[in-house]
């Protein structure tokens, strides 16, 4: 069956949430999907309902705050469901969406798309980065602030960017042992332009200070312009061996030290999720601060496609805070485009989220100027480090694929399997199209991601038959 | 870029096209390919390396058993590996008409020395545990294969190269030079190439160069769908062919694929995403086969266009009205399985000016005269 609504919301996070309570006021008929079992995302990851915990932290407030507005609004919100298709409906100028989760139809027909589809971690291939007890830094905050799990006694955190503190923080308060954090951007004069960004990010300072504060009393050491370049152990990591980066990122042998943890948490920023921007051929540009390709919007967070907004993360990494002023914009734009709102008042409404749209994107693209992992940090995997875990496709075997006469990612996949397997690619797409950009002399934004092609996330073949009851 | 010249220009690098590069190459012909994209990047590339002797039309018969030979070799001979493995083809027939037509074929293609066996109902089962009762039979062709395409294309072309064959990749054709009825060149996006010998191996896209010759060759593009889910224990040893249904298969990685039968009359066009009705249908359809795919994860799914003539037979000739024009299109899937042996014959056509197999049913010529009756593909689709 298919069911007719106005919007189609992918994605119950910060972005997709606040579209949907903005459009929803001015009357336009809304669908969440989201393939969590709740709504929140990852910013607003809800703890379980039968944990039965308290959870006072700042986040925890506005999540709770978020919600309640959620709540009372009369958006359909469809969890535990995978968005996996999306195409024009050949009749007219609407979107059909395909879904798979229990009680969910089988497609939805919408006169408008948002897309607000978040981010992924973006990890980085060395030696020894599978072993057991090597784990992404989302992964473990999830498992800690979420599930109340330790995935470790003794960890080191290797990455960039304030998040690291921020779990650095929560490890210690869970009572674990942090042997160091190593941060590979390091203080540069080149730098003090972006501190202005700071300014009127109080709230940001103090939740950094904080972080910072907790560190000191642990004891934990911070070092900037450090990363781990192996790790190593038998069953599982043992020891991790860390280094000083040159201005590239390149790790310095001369500075190696080695270091016993049973736990690396990695965090090396986010890629957003741009699957179906790009199976919909939505216009992308590259923009590395940003976390690599995201669709191209006009004022309005509109993509190339008439009717598709995109919004928050997958659009680019930005934050919970930028996210939600996103969605508010594309909310209004929604309501103006299916005429709930005047041209007027959507005018003016948008007109008044501008100054704060423009803080946080300053805000955003100083974090992402200083904390995009550099070249050097790419060339840290050996010969017979697996690049693909899915297929198992070691290093050696991608730079085999690479020949002169194409140079895309596609390629290289066909030819050793590597982005065939269950992740489709989100581990290992960016860390190929590296490789092919070393080994072909040339700018990573030159280098042309997969296609993506239906299903964007792997669903049951079951949920192909249900269609066209 | 400064015009260049070549004594054949072969335009596009599918299965086909880099069998010929690979063969005329070999032979000592100065041979360039014109190629839009990249290697096999299309129908060559969107197939399930199946080759099959099973099921086909008596005319392709002596063609296919000459391919498996050359299949056997091709590995040593391009010294490269292509992932060859012997999993056997099982047709599984769904009406008694179909199994008295099985035990017919069975019957054919022994006489040329095809192993082909009917099986029953438990048979059936010992052989792949998860086909359901649906099936009332089926024929075993133990001997069929499958390789790897993208490798099998690899392998073609850094063989032809180190025989000296040239390849322009990103080259688009926009044009063919004639004079007085006679290939003189061949014009593209990156430059123009003289030549008096043009084999056109464009696929569905080879009406539209034809066009350019003042041709009309009848080709219909219809897209077919492929599915491929997560890897899972051997549920299904041999390839399965369920005639006019869906083919499927399970790698030697465990991903099992699904590949649906779409042909004239079905969808048409160019689209390389899959299409969400024919996904459904297919699978509809391959579910009550082997119920068990039901409960696998889809990875993802891709759409490759089959070019189809009003007769479902392929085009290997050369054209009475244009000299030095050479078709070899309209393969409709069977391009992969046969790609080595129509190399040979290109080259045996342009070299030594006849085939050593017969050719006579793949002619272009029986276009002209209108009436043109569907040849009897017995498996695989209508």
């Amino acid at each position: 069956m298919t069911e007719l609504v106005d919007l189609v919301i992918v994605g119950a996070g910060p972005a997709g949430m606040e579209t949907a309570i903005v459009a929803a006021k001015m009357g336009v008929t809304v669908t969440i999907v989201d393939g969590y079992l709740q709504p929140g995302g990852q910013y607003y990851k809800q703890i379980p309902a039968s944990f039965h915990s308290k959870d006072l932290t700042e986040r925890h407030l506005q999540a709770e705050e978020i919600f309640h507005r959620l709540a009372r609004t009369n958006v359909r919100l469809l969890t535990n469901t995978t968005a996996w298709d999306v195409f024009p409906d050949p009749n007219t100028a609407e979107w059909i969406v395909a879904l798979c989760g229990p009680g969910a139809p089988d497609r939805l027909q919408a006169k408008a798309l948002v897309l607000a589809t978040g981010a992924y971690d973006r990890p980085i291939a060395f030696p020894g980065w599978t072993l057991p007890g090597v784990v992404t830094a989302g992964a473990v905050q999830t498992l800690l602030v979420t599930q109340r799990v330790l995935p470790g006694r003794r960890f080191l955190l290797s990455g960039t960017g304030p998040l690291q503190l921020q779990l650095a923080s929560q490890l210690v308060h869970a009572g674990a042992e942090v042997v160091g954090v190593l941060e590979g951007a390091k203080p540069r004069l080149s730098y003090a332009p972006y501190a202005m960004s700071m300014w009127g990010q109080w709230a940001r300072l103090r939740e950094g200070w904080d972080y910072w504060r907790t560190l000191r009393r642990a004891h934990v050491p911070l070092r900037f312009g450090w990363s781990v370049v192996e790790a190593r152990g038998k069953e599982e990591v043992q020891e991790v061996i860390i280094a000083k980066l040159d201005g590239d990122w390149q790790p310095i042998s001369s500075t190696r030290q080695a270091i016993a943890v049973d736990t690396l948490a990695i965090g090396y920023g986010f890629i957003p999720s741009t699957e179906l921007t790009r199976l919909l051929g939505c216009e992308h540009d590259y923009f590395p601060e940003q976390g690599g390709y995201v669709p191209r919007r006009d004022d309005e967070m509109q993509t190339s496609l008439r009717g598709v907004y995109a919004v928050g993360d997958g659009a680019g990494i930005g934050g919970a805070k930028l996210s939600r002023i996103e969605g508010r914009i594309a909310g209004l734009a929604v309501a103006r485009q299916l005429g709930r709102l005047d041209e007027k008042m959507a005018r003016a409404a948008i007109a008044r989220q501008q100054p704060a749209l423009a803080r946080e994107r300053r805000f955003a693209h100083m974090l992402g100027k200083l904390f995009t992992p550099g070249p050097g940090l790419y060339t840290l995997a050996t010969d017979d480090t697996v690049i693909c875990r899915c297929e198992e496709v070691t290093k050696k075997e991608v730079l085999g694929a690479i020949t002169a006469a194409s140079n895309t990612v596609t390629w290289v996949k066909r030819i050793t399997r590597a982005g065939m397997g269950p992740c489709q690619g989100r581990m290992c797409g960016h860390l190929v199209a590296e490789l092919i950009a070393q080994q072909t002399e040339q700018k990573i934004s030159q280098i042309s991601p997969d296609t993506v092609r239906p299903p964007v996330r792997p669903i049951p073949m079951g949920c192909l038959s249900g269609g066209s009851k | 870029m400064t015009s260049r010249q070549a004594d054949v220009v072969i335009i596009g690098a599918g299965s086909t096209g880099l069998s010929a590069a690979y063969e005329l190459a070999k032979a000592g012909v100065d041979v360039l390919v014109v190629e839009r994209s990249f290697l096999a990047a299309e129908g060559s590339g969107r197939n399930l390396g199946g080759i099959r002797q099973i099921g086909r039309d008596i005319n392709e018969v002596p063609l296919m058993v000459a391919a498996m030979q050359r299949w056997h070799q091709l590995e040593e001979e391009l010294d490269y590996n292509i992932e060859l493995t012997e999993d056997g083809y099982l047709w599984v027939a769904l009406s008694e008409e179909e199994l008295s037509l099985q035990r017919e074929l069975a019957k054919r293609d022994a006489s040329y020395g095809i192993k082909e066996f009917v099986l029953c109902g438990n048979e059936i089962k010992d052989l792949s545990p998860a086909i359901s009762d649906t099936a009332l039979g089926a024929l075993y062709s133990p001997t069929d294969c499958i390789a790897d395409p993208f490798r099998v294309a690899k392998g073609y072309f850094d063989a032809a190269q180190r025989y000296g064959a040239r390849f322009l990749f990103d080259a688009e054709v926009t044009n063919l030079r004639l004079q007085t009825g006679q290939i003189q060149g061949v014009i593209t996006n990156r430059g123009e190439i003289a030549t008096d010998t043009l084999i056109v191996a464009a696929g569905p896209w080879s009406d539209q160069i034809g066009r350019m010759a003042g041709i009309e060759i009848p080709i219909t593009p219809c897209p077919n769908q492929i599915i491929v889910t997560e890897p899972v224990p051997l549920i299904l040893p041999p390839f399965l062919l369920i005639s006019s249904i869906a083919v499927c298969r399970q790698s030697s990685r465990r991903h099992v694929y699904i590949g649906n039968t779409n042909a004239p009359g079905g969808i048409t066009g160019y689209s390389k995403k899959t299409d969400y009705g024919e996904l459904v249908r297919t699978v509809r359809n391959i579910i009550k086969i082997v119920p068990a795919l039901r409960n696998l994860n889809v990875m993802r799914t891709w759409a490759g266009t089959l070019d189809f003539t009003p007769d479902d037979n392929f085009v290997l000739s050369r054209v009475e009205e244009v000299e030095g024009l050479i078709l070899a299109c309209g393969f409709a899937g069977h391009g992969f399985a046969l790609a080595p042996i129509i190399g040979s014959l290109l080259r045996e056509l342009i070299v030594d000016g006849k085939t050593s197999l017969p050719v006579a049913a793949f002619q272009f010529d029986r276009f002209k005269y209108g009436a043109v009756g569907k040849t009897k593909h017995f498996a695989h689709h209508h």
